[in-house]
């Protein structure tokens, strides 16, 4: 049986700890192992913090949704916010930091760690909706893990 | 942001006394860190004791002042929990800014004498 609720989150990144303080919750009843709590909580966190900083910068009168879902095999979260379209692409981390500091990196990690500690991550822009689904499976539940196709 | 500073030899220890190190407060870490790069300190170590939560935020302020201290000045992270731990190894900051396991560790890495 699935289970769903949805957050309806103020623009703002003082409103951000709460939104953790609820998935740590999900995810401390729902999951296994500390790690991936930790993995969810820090993917939640960045999904949350692009849309406050770059989409609606601190606009409390804004709001976007998360939607979690917990079914037997997985928690979903769908953060839903309706903005202009983002470059989500390969998202991957930046190489490991070389040479000069002063030629080091100082941003691009959020997309790509939101990639490296989900086990789905998925984004789409519909009907001037970015719509982000992020997925954790729920090893060592007691359940079993079928394929599942992207919607 | 509250935090402890307090000096071993050359080394100021900076120790964020808060939970989590996020896109709320991670601009108020960046500046302290900061204030103590132009304050005239080469030698930081940043006891991440009391950290449960850091993000890519926290991360840019760590390498912000990583970038101020130039190629001379010496960053190193000491005691963070796993989970902090965790993510300085997936963006592999930990290859340019040492960690330790605890701070006894890091200051003998130093070269201080820890009592």
């Amino acid at each position: 049986m699935e289970r769903r609720i949805e957050l309806v989150v103020r623009s703002t990144l003082s409103d951000l700890a709460l939104v953790a303080a609820c998935v740590r919750g999900v995810c401390a009843e729902h999951l296994v192992d500390p790690s991936s709590c930790a993995h969810v909580e820090l993917a939640l966190d960045e999904a949350c913090t692009n849309v406050v900083r770059h989409a609606h910068p601190d606009d409390p009168e804004h709001r976007f949704s998360i939607t979690l879902c917990v079914s037997p095999t997985e928690l979903e979260f769908v953060i839903a916010d309706a903005a202009p379209p983002y470059e989500f692409g390969a998202g991957r981390l930046p190489p490991a930091p070389a040479g000069r500091r002063d030629q080091l990196p100082e941003g691009g990690f959020g997309l790509p760690l939101i990639r490296a500690t989900m086990d789905l991550a998925e984004y789409r822009h519909e009907r001037g909706v970015n719509i982000l689904r992020l997925v954790k499976r729920r090893h060592g539940m007691g359940t079993t893990v079928p394929a599942r196709a992207p919607r | 942001m509250h935090r402890d500073a307090r000096h071993v030899g050359d080394v100021i220890i900076i120790t964020p006394a808060v939970e989590r190190i996020d896109g709320e407060g991670a601009g108020e870490f960046k500046d302290e860190l900061l204030a103590a790069v132009t304050s005239g300190h080469t030698r930081i170590l940043l006891d991440l004791a009391r950290v449960l939560f850091i993000d890519s935020m926290g991360l840019a302020a760590i390498l912000s002042a990583l970038k101020q201290m130039g190629d001379r000045g010496d960053l190193r992270v000491c005691a963070p929990r796993p989970e902090v731990r965790s993510v300085l190894e997936l963006t592999r900051l930990h290859r340019v800014v040492p960690v330790y396991e605890t701070r006894a560790e890091a200051l003998r890495a130093l070269g201080q004498i820890v009592s």
